[in-house]
């Protein structure tokens, strides 16, 4: 008896499963088939359209031909529709009129009701579809679902109102800064990402979200995306006003806005401004320093960079070293200076990026020079850095045909070993 | 005495039963929720931020570690492909494992290398590095030559010079998908919580026709050899709903180290890679798993569905069973050497379900079937099993398994159909069907084998040779 039970269960599990793989397999081969000739005839549909549509486009009629592109919601032919203009919307003569026929056609509103719709991923779409539209009249409705509890909707949904663009979804963005930073990483991100694709036209309404705002962290974050978009005198006065602020954070973006290469053509002050936070006691902010004067450009710069060389954070030591390298020959004094000290970290940290950037290569080249003094450093800098174990430039030229002087001069550098 | 042997042989038997009832119900909750999650994925796609990553300021930068030993046939196409990935930010290391061949030389010869000196400071330990090789003219790479550690000390050499807080690491006989970098990022970067590791899909490259320039794919073909057709059916079964089922159940322990994402600090601070195991992936994440949870700082580790990198598969017996000796007792090792984990409600889920799954379905599940199969035998020998369940067990334990292969094939095709024709199709399903006579019960003796290579303190390496695929790459041209 109890056999036959077990029997009878093995045998209708053995059943179900060939049932399921019968069904897969029948699936598969379904699928494939359905999918074939689906993709062919959008394919087919496509081209059509692209045709008639451009023909339309080019004959300037497009609106009065309109009832030709009319079509079942979510049939093939809607499809391949769709695809067309939107492949058209991206180019800019035909942006207006593409607009308009998306909503004459009923595209605009079918996916307005999808964002009613419970399903994140069918509203996302919805969303997505509708700033791909650049559907204005759809501004509202997004901004509406700026509030919604799912990151992931308003996420899409600040991604489509700066698709569509216009003042009323900056603002709105932008209103919603302080509640989107609070949410999570994932819309924090992607509001960063959208109030840059709105360019220059967002920096009056970021500049002017800052007043009254005491949050340091929607500070620095207006800052931020501030030091990406085009530099403006507005946020220039709005950083300069932070470089002082009790947040480290604050300080180091004001300095990124600051460090806006197009600024120094604007102030030639802003490096004076920006110096006397090289000794900041937070390491970023020194970082972020060196960067901003490094793209700024300042003759005064190489000297205070220079005593970052022997800084205790490593990312700012390689970032002075990498800054004296671009100061070119006004920092021969202060690698000189540092490589005849003991900070032995400091010391490789320049023999390293003058190898990286070929820098070597020119000292190498001053053997040669007419300037006495010029000849004196390099050569003294080429010493150190060979007693350092840095030299492979060294040994590179002696290959190679040179200078038979300068070979000679190398030789004898060589042989006398460490100086440092 | 009769008697107690065959009440013990029957114990055993429904022993058997319920264990694979078991495991099978595990696989197909597996299967079920890979599915769904497949789907959802997919359609997340077509919203996906994935361009705009592109140009973002978020997108961090990723240095990706390719560690070489002995692949002068295969390295160039590796290092190239990595060049060619589209992705902001991103440096490629190359760590010449103490090659004994002509690998280093090539690849100075290809890329025109000059020798340049570095500041290399041991954050992990390593063998003494040799040499930098680095040309201004590409500049996002660098070769360093170092004595011979192995894999897991090649890996930490490159952590050691790298300057990304993120990277990946990719075998040398792989070829990464131009967009494998960016898409296996963007769950990091659309992640509220920190991913500290993240994998993607790894796929048999065998068979594949490439361009002239090596590494863009012309044609997906399958492969003609029987082994490497079987390899492909098991890796889709691993990845499309293994992986996956895993990684939505926030339980994931394998990811291939052929091609994986990690975050620098957290491996670092959880100390390297450990040298000296065979399988230094699958050691680290669950090394990183222990270290988060003992921290109780939140983390994910994911796996990816549509990041490809395609590698080469053993094409036959012997480097397949030295593969697979190698990623079993890998395993075992990675287990037992955090041991700690096992049954403590201090590791969550993890050390309640997943190393404990380990340990008794994939650890001891060879040892299990290869008994079953002895204690088929003896209990029809000793008449207390007839043929009637012998053939219906076998039956149902062969159809379980087609049905797994079935579904694996069905999910490839609802997703991402790599390989279009329909003699494709067939030929996966067919070996679907055909895996489950023999080849499966060599697997599971491999693994047998790996741990009894673990009870003995076996701990070698079992290096595999890659072929490299320069032959279809002709194929492709002369064509």
């Amino acid at each position: 008896m109890q056999d036959n039970v077990i029997i009878i269960i093995v045998v209708a599990t053995i059943a179900a499963l060939l049932l399921l793989i019968a069904l897969l397999f029948v699936t598969s081969v379904f699928r494939r088939v359905y999918n074939k000739r689906k993709y062919r005839k959008l394919d087919d549909l496509r081209e059509m359209f692209n045709k008639k549509l451009r023909e339309s486009l080019a004959s300037g009629d497009l609106l009065s031909t309109q009832c030709e592109f009319i079509a079942i919601p979510q049939s093939d032919t809607w499809q391949a529709i769709e695809d067309v203009l939107l492949s058209l919307i991206s180019e800019e003569r035909h942006q207006h009129e593409v607009t308009k026929l998306f909503s004459a056609l009923g595209y605009v509103s079918f996916h307005e009701k999808q964002l009613e719709s419970r399903n994140v991923q069918v509203c996302a779409l919805g969303l997505d579809k509708l700033g791909k539209m650049k559907s204005e009249a759809s501004v509202p409705k997004l901004i509406a679902l700026l509030d919604n509890e799912d990151p992931e909707i308003v996420s899409v949904a600040v991604r489509s109102l700066s698709k569509i663009g216009g003042q009323a979804a900056l603002q709105a963005i932008v209103e919603r800064m302080p509640a989107m930073l609070d949410r999570s990483i994932v819309t924090r991100k992607a509001m960063g990402m959208a109030l840059q694709a709105f360019g220059a036209d967002a920096i009056p309404y970021l500049v002017e979200q800052k007043a009254g705002q005491d949050n340091l962290w929607v500070i620095s974050c207006i800052l931020d995306i501030l030091s990406r978009l085009p530099t403006d005198p507005r946020s220039v006065r709005l950083a300069a006003e932070y470089l002082s602020s009790m947040n480290a954070e604050v300080r180091s973006k004001a300095l990124k806005v600051l460090g806006q290469a197009d600024n120094a053509r604007a102030d030639k002050n802003l490096p004076v401004l920006i110096l006397p936070l090289l000794r900041d006691p937070i390491w970023f902010v020194r970082l972020q320093a060196i960067r901003s004067i490094r793209a700024l450009g300042h003759e005064g710069a190489a000297e205070p960079i220079g005593k970052l060389i022997g800084d205790q954070n490593w990312q700012v030591r390689n970032e002075a070293a990498q800054a004296l390298i671009v100061l070119g020959a006004q920092s021969l004094d202060i690698f000189l200076d540092v490589l005849m000290g003991t900070d032995k970290y400091a010391k490789e940290s320049i023999c390293e990026e003058l190898e990286k950037t070929n820098y070597s290569g020119r000292l190498i080249e001053n053997l040669k020079a007419r300037d006495q003094q010029l000849q004196v450093k390099s050569r003294k800098i080429l010493e150190i850095m060979h007693s350092l174990g840095f030299s492979t430039p060294h040994i590179a030229y002696l290959e190679q045909e040179g200078d038979v002087a300068v070979k000679g001069l190398i030789r004898t550098m060589m042989k006398t070993g460490p100086v440092a | 005495m009769k008697t107690i042997l065959a009440a013990l042989i029957l114990f055993f038997n429904y022993f058997i039963g319920v264990y694979f009832g078991i495991l099978n119900t595990i696989y197909l909750v597996l299967l079920t929720v890979a599915l769904f999650v497949i789907l959802r994925h997919l359609e997340r796609i077509k919203y996906s931020t994935r361009k705009e990553f592109h140009t973002s300021p978020e997108t961090p930068p990723v240095t990706i570690l390719i560690p070489m030993h002995n692949e002068e046939r295969v390295i160039l196409r590796s290092i190239r492909s990595a060049l060619a990935s589209e992705y902001p930010f991103f440096e490629v290391i190359v760590i010449n494992d103490g090659s004994t061949d002509g690998t280093m030389q090539k690849v100075i010869d290809t890329f025109r290398l000059k020798r340049i000196d570095r500041v290399y400071r041991m954050f992990l330990a390593t063998k003494p590095v040799k040499g930098f090789y680095y040309n201004l003219e590409t500049p996002n790479l660098l070769v360093i030559d170092k004595e011979n550690g192995g894999k897991s000390d090649a890996l930490n050499c490159g952590i050691n010079i790298s300057r990304s807080p993120y990277f990946c690491s990719v075998d040398a006989d792989s070829l990464l998908e131009k967009d494998a970098l960016i898409r296996i990022m963007v769950p990091l970067l659309e992640s509220n919580v920190p991913v500290v590791a993240s994998g993607g899909v790894v796929r048999i490259i065998n068979g594949l026709r490439l361009s002239d320039d090596g590494i863009t794919i012309q044609e997906i073909n399958l492969p003609d050899k029987t082994l490497l057709l079987f390899q492909i059916v098991e890796y889709l079964r691993g990845f499309l709903f293994g992986r996956v089922g895993w990684d939505s159940l926030r339980a994931l322990l394998i990811l291939s180290g052929t091609f994986s994402l990690f975050q620098k600090a957290t491996v670092v601070e959880a100390g390297g890679f450990k040298v000296g195991n065979v399988s230094e992936d699958m050691e680290m994440i669950v090394r990183i798993h222990r270290h988060m949870l003992k921290k109780g700082k939140p983390y994910r580790i994911r796996f990816v569905s549509d990041p490809i990198c395609w590698t080469e598969a053993p094409d036959n017996i012997k480097m397949l069973g030295r593969q697979r000796r190698r990623w079993h007792l890998g395993l075992i090792q990675s287990i037992f050497q955090n041991k700690e984990m096992m049954f403590n409600p201090q590791f969550g889920r993890i050390g309640m379900v997943v190393v404990p799954y380990y340990i008794l379905f994939e650890i001891l599940g060879p040892v299990i079937e290869v008994l079953g199969y002895l204690f088929v035998i003896i209990s029809y020998a000793i008449g207390i099993l007839s043929v009637d369940f012998l053939i219906l067990f076998l039956i149902l334990a062969i159809f379980y398994g087609v049905f797994l292969s079935t579904a694996s094939i069905f999910l490839e095709e609802l997703t991402f159909r790599r390989y279009p024709k329909w003699g494709h199709l067939f030929k996966l399903l067919l070996y679907g069907v055909l895996e489950n006579f023999g080849y499966r019960q060599l697997n599971s003796v491999w693994r047998f084998q790996a741990l009894i290579q673990f009870l003995c303190g076996i701990k070698k390496w079992e290096h595999v040779h890659k072929k490299g695929t320069e032959a279809h790459t002709k194929v492709a041209t002369n064509e």
